[in-house]
This record gives structure tokens, C-alpha cells and sequence, in this order.
């Protein structure tokens, strides 16, 4: 059976580019990256590192910069955010009550370790208050972290003048661009952002690459420890087949992609209209791929089980995983209640999805939110 | 192809539920758990007057496959038996009944049963048979316990020895838990604890401590 894959902000597949342009770092270059004074196998893989290296800073127009190279985005968000902490020793952070867990998890890490985290309220379409912001920095806030693109609703905030207020309040900006980058332009010499997270698996890149783009002048203490590394700022071996394989999805990247995903979301938006009681979550201005909808009277993780039964994979915000666990804590700080954040579901969309996969899609849902509301107490019919 | 962490048992129930729907003029009747929880129950029976034999018993349901799954499960374990033998259910024989659950879901079972018990109740004080309240004792008190399942093990506080002491002196109720507050389920149990003894007449307040 052909599954249709509707996961994509989650991670997509891999383009068959991507993959030829890897594959030489697995067969036949595969030494790790080396100084000038070890051998010429070592400076292959050298060379390739540091061009990737130069692509992405040049991609982002990042001139006082360095591209730190992870393993994946919680990675570098961790070190934008711990690598600050522990070099300032105290202060504050604020954060958008709307980020991913690995900047949520770590400022819950960090305050147990005595800083002090402040967040910042969204409005129902996820946009964080800009005055609130303007008056939660004070002279011992050391970090602002808010992201790009939001995770499961799509949500784009406005980072330019996020990044004013923190230029204005003389304080350091992380932006979380991993879903973002590259589907929206970021141009790094006009932005005030100081430390940047990127992927690479959510754009037909491979798993194992990520970078913080951080700015020079930016102190950072390291988290991973060992030979020296990225700057020294974070040793150990690096992926040189997925850090190739991020550089070739980033210049196979185009607008063409671009439109032909929002073309996709256009049509679901159009189609989902047939189905009764829904409530779309995502705003307007948002995420090309990202459509995140509630359907009422029923509960998400039903509805995810029964798509997947007919081969189409999608997720909830709900987790049942005990009587009073919390639904998703984006919708939850978007204002809905835990019965509408209960019944929602994230359809993402990617560039190997057709119109004929909504379509059947749209099909499937008519049939399956139709029979959970019958076996739903709060559904009454019209 | 890996497969869904659900016995076929669970999964044929979610797909075609026995006991589906409503019951017109029930002698009883009981819905539990709440939408905001994104777990809910509604039961309904009919109850043989002269013998208390449950006839029949009907269900819907809001949740997860393993929520739908337990109340279809209950309505056939209860239709045919006395309220006094469905009173007695445990969660345990609603898992052996499905084929087993997942740890996390096993709470499923505890609803199923809870929203039974409510149903009988409120037959009982329909007609008269309700049994006085008792004081709260630590038999009580572990009791209720029995009903809140630790989401990372599947069983419930006492089987599981998560409990470590319980005090109870002038109202002010205090569980110890062998649980770090940092787990990833502390809060929800925590929220559990405290619904199970919330509105009991003589507990004036609840405390949870995690241990560890």
C-alpha cells in the first residue's frame, strides 16, 4: 500500500540529489575532517566541511558570523541557550510560551539551575505581544529565544521587530528558524538576530545536520567537550555526509517548491470545508505546508489512529497518556480550550504530495470524523 | 510492518464497537471523565428490578482507541450480571479481557470501571439502596489509590509501590511518593490524587510529596 505522508514538518524524505551529493562521504570520502598537516583524505573531507560552512553563512548573508554544526536542532538550541546561561552565570531569559520543547525543557533545566525564565504571551493566531516583550526585558535579561516558524500551528512571527526591541534593549536574540529556513528568506546583515537555529530534515535534507549561525561577538560555552572542533564549541566528529547533504538541500531549494506546497494547503483548506464543526487553527500567515485543524466532538489521537489504518500519516496535539495530562501547549497558549486542542490534528504538507493524496484524504476524514461523532456523547445531530 | 501497540482485542472494539449508543428511558445513568481531559464515558442501563440483573447497558464514548475500546469491553462484562457482582469489577480484569494495555493507557480501564460504578450508584439512589458514608480511614484512602495508575509503569499507586507513607491528621492528607518531581507524568498523577480526595466531607486539604 502507498501510504500518503502528511507528516512533513515533522521530517521529509530525502531528495535523490541529496542523496548522490552524500554518498562519496560514505564510500569513498569518508575520513573526518583534518588540519593541513595530516594527510590528503583528511583535507578532502576538510574542504568539503568548510564549503558547506562558507554556503550557509553566504546563503544567510552572515558576515561577523560563525556556523556552528550540530546534530539536529534541539542540539543547537541547546547551545544557544545553555552555551549563554553558562557563560553569563546569571540573569534572565524570555521565551514565547509557544516554542518547541527543547527551548521549553531547557529553560525549565536552566531555572532549576537558578536563572530566571519570563514568557511571553501569544494572541489566538500564536503572534507573541510585542509591547509585553518590550517591557519583560530588563538589564538582566540575557537572552530572548523566539522562534521563526511555530512547530504545529505554523504561526510566522514578526523577527524583525523582535529583533529591533532586543537591538533597542541592548540584549542577545535566538531565533528558532528550524522550520523556517529555508522556505522564508533570512537575511542575517539587516536582521537583528544574534543566534540562529537551523535544520536540515525539514526541507529533503538528511537527519544529523543542523547549525547555530552565532555572531562573533557572542560568548558561548561550550556543551559537548573533547578535541577542538567547531570553534572549539562543540568537539567530537562531524557528520560530513549529512552536513553535505544539508548544503545540496539548501541549493536544490526554490520558490517553485515553495508555491507548490501552499498550492497544496490552498486546495486541503478549500476541500476540508466539506467536513462540518471544524475549526482551523493556523493562521493566515503561516507556514506554506502547515494546516493545524480541530474537529469537534471527537478526540485526535482516534482520528490519527483510524487515518493511519488507511495508510495516512498525520499527528494530534492530544496525548492521553493519563487522565489529566495537558493537550498541546501551543493551542492551549493560543487561547483554545482542552477540548478543541483534544481534537486537533496537523497535516503538513511536501513537495512529493499531490492533490490526488488530499483528495482521497478528504475522503477518508468525511467516513472517520462521521463515525467517531456518532460514537461521541457530546456530538448531537443537527 | 511494526505494529500498533494495541492487542487485536482493542483493536477490533475500536473498529466495531458492541453496545453503541443510547438507551431510551434508562433506570440509570452516569458519564465520567470530562472532554478538557480528552477522556469521557457515558453509560446507561437497564436494571431488572426484582433481581438486579444488569439487562442491558449502552455506551459512548470521547477518547482515545484504548477509551473506546474499555467501555464497549465493560458493557459486555457487566450485561447479565447482578450490580452487586459489577460492583466488584477490577481494572485488572478489563486488561486481561482486551488482551492487555499499554502502561500509559491502562487509566482507560480505571474510567470504564468508575463510570460502571457511577452508574450502579446512581441506581442505588434512584431507589433507596444507598449504603451510609464512611470516615475517612487509610483503608479508604489506599483504595481510592488503588484507582490512580502511574502512566510509566501501567499499574496502579499501591501495586506499584509508589506509595510510600500516607498521613491523615485533622483533615490535612499527605501522600509520599517514591517519584521524582522532574517525571515526566508527576504533575498528572499529583492532579489525580487530589480529584480522588477533593471533595471528600472531612479532607481539608491534599498534599503531595515526591520523594527521591
Amino acid at each position: 500500500m502507498n501510504r500518503i505522508y502528511f507528516d512533513n514538518a515533522a521530517t521529509t524524505k530525502v531528495d535523490d540529489e541529496v542523496l548522490k551529493a552524500m554518498i562519496p562521504f560514505f564510500t569513498q570520502n569518508y575520513a573526518i575532517a583534518s588540519s593541513i598537516f595530516s594527510h590528503e583524505d583528511g583535507l578532502i573531507a576538510q574542504e568539503a566541511l568548510e564549503s558547506a560552512r562558507a554556503f550557509i553563512l553566504d546563503k544567510l548573508n552572515a558576515k561577523d558570523y560563525r556556523c556552528i554544526f550540530t546534530s539536529n536542532p534541539t542540539e543547537s538550541n541547546n547551545l544557544a541557550l545553555k552555551g549563554i546561561a553558562f557563560s553569563k552565570k546569571k540573569g534572565n531569559i524570555v521565551i514565547s510560551k509557544i516554542e518547541d520543547l527543547s527551548i521549553i525543557n531547557t529553560c525549565r533545566f536552566l531555572q532549576k539551575k537558578g536563572f530566571e525564565i519570563r514568557y511571553i504571551g501569544v494572541n489566538n493566531e500564536g503572534l507573541v505581544n510585542l509591547n509585553e516583550l518590550n517591557n519583560l526585558i530588563d538589564d538582566n535579561t540575557i537572552l530572548v529565544s523566539i522562534q521563526h516558524v511555530n512547530q504545529e500551528i505554523g504561526t510566522l512571527q514578526d523577527i524583525i521587530s523582535i529583533g529591533e526591541i532586543c537591538k533597542q534593549k541592548n540584549c542577545a536574540y535566538h531565533c528558532d528558524a528550524t522550520f523556517s529556513f529555508p522556505f522564508f528568506d533570512i537575511d542575517l546583515s539587516k536582521y537583528n538576530i544574534d543566534l540562529l537555529t537551523i535544520g536540515s530534515d525539514t526541507y529533503y535534507g538528511p537527519k544529523g545536520a543542523s547549525a547555530l549561525i552565532a555572531k562573533n561577538s557572542i560568548e558561548l560555552e561550550p556543551l559537548i567537550t573533547g578535541g577542538y572542533q567547531e570553534y572549539n564549541l562543540r568537539a567530537g566528529t562531524q557528520n560530513i555526509p549529512a552536513i553535505v547533504g544539508m548544503q545540496k538541500a539548501i541549493e536544490i531549494f526554490d520558490k517553485k517548491i515553495y508555491d507548490y506546497i501552499k498550492n497544496l494547503k490552498d486546495y486541503f483548506l478549500e476541500k476540508i470545508n466539506q467536513i462540518p464543526h471544524i475549526r482551523i487553527n493556523s493562521p493566515k500567515m503561516s507556514h506554506p505546508g502547515i494546516v493545524n485543524v480541530t474537529f469537534l466532538f471527537i478526540e485526535g489521537e482516534s482520528l490519527t489512529l483510524r487515518l493511519n489504518l488507511r495508510g495516512v500519516s498525520v499527528i494530534t496535539g492530544s496525548a492521553c497518556f493519563s487522565k489529566s495530562l495537558e493537550a498541546s501547549h501551543v493551542l492551549l497558549a493560543c487561547g483554545l480550550t482542552h477540548e478543541l486542542a483534544h481534537g486537533s490534528i496537523r497535516f503538513s504538507f511536501g513537495k512529493f504530495n499531490t492533490l490526488k493524496e488530499i483528495d482521497q484524504t478528504i475522503e477518508y476524514l468525511k467516513e472517520d470524523v462521521a463515525f467517531l461523532r456518532n460514537l461521541s456523547p457530546l456530538y448531537k445531530e443537527d | 510492518m511494526p505494529s500498533i501497540p494495541y492487542s487485536k482485542k482493542v483493536m477490533d472494539l475500536f473498529l466495531n464497537p458492541k453496545n453503541l449508543g443510547e438507551i431510551e428511558n434508562p433506570d440509570a445513568q452516569a458519564t465520567e471523565g470530562s472532554p478538557a481531559c480528552g477522556d469521557m464515558v457515558q453509560l446507561q442501563l437497564k436494571v431488572n428490578k426484582d433481581t438486579h440483573v444488569i439487562e442491558d447497558i449502552k455506551f459512548k464514548s470521547f477518547g482515545c482507541a484504548s477509551n473506546i475500546a474499555t467501555a464497549s469491553i465493560i458493557t459486555e462484562i457487566a450485561k447479565g450480571k447482578t450490580i452487586e457482582e459489577a460492583k466488584n469489577l477490577k481494572y485488572s480484569q478489563v486488561v486481561d479481557e482486551l488482551g492487555g494495555l499499554p502502561a500509559v493507557k491502562v487509566h482507560c480501564s480505571i474510567l470504564a470501571i468508575q463510570s460502571l460504578k457511577r452508574a450502579i450508584e446512581n441506581y442505588e439512589e434512584k431507589n433507596g439502596l444507598v449504603p451510609k458514608d464512611k470516615p475517612t480511614d487509610e483503608a479508604l484512602i489506599k483504595e481510592r489509590l488503588r484507582g490512580v495508575i502511574d502512566p510509566n509503569t501501567g499499574r496502579d499507586l499501591v501495586g506499584s509501590k509508589l506509595l510510600s507513607k500516607i498521613d491523615f491528621v485533622d483533615g490535612k492528607l499527605t501522600i509520599y511518593l517514591n517519584l521524582k518531581d522532574t517525571n515526566q507524568f508527576a504533575n498528572a498523577i499529583k492532579e489525580e490524587i487530589v480529584e480522588k480526595f477533593e471533595y471528600r466531607w472531612d479532607v481539608k486539604s491534599i498534599d503531595v510529596v515526591f520523594l527521591d
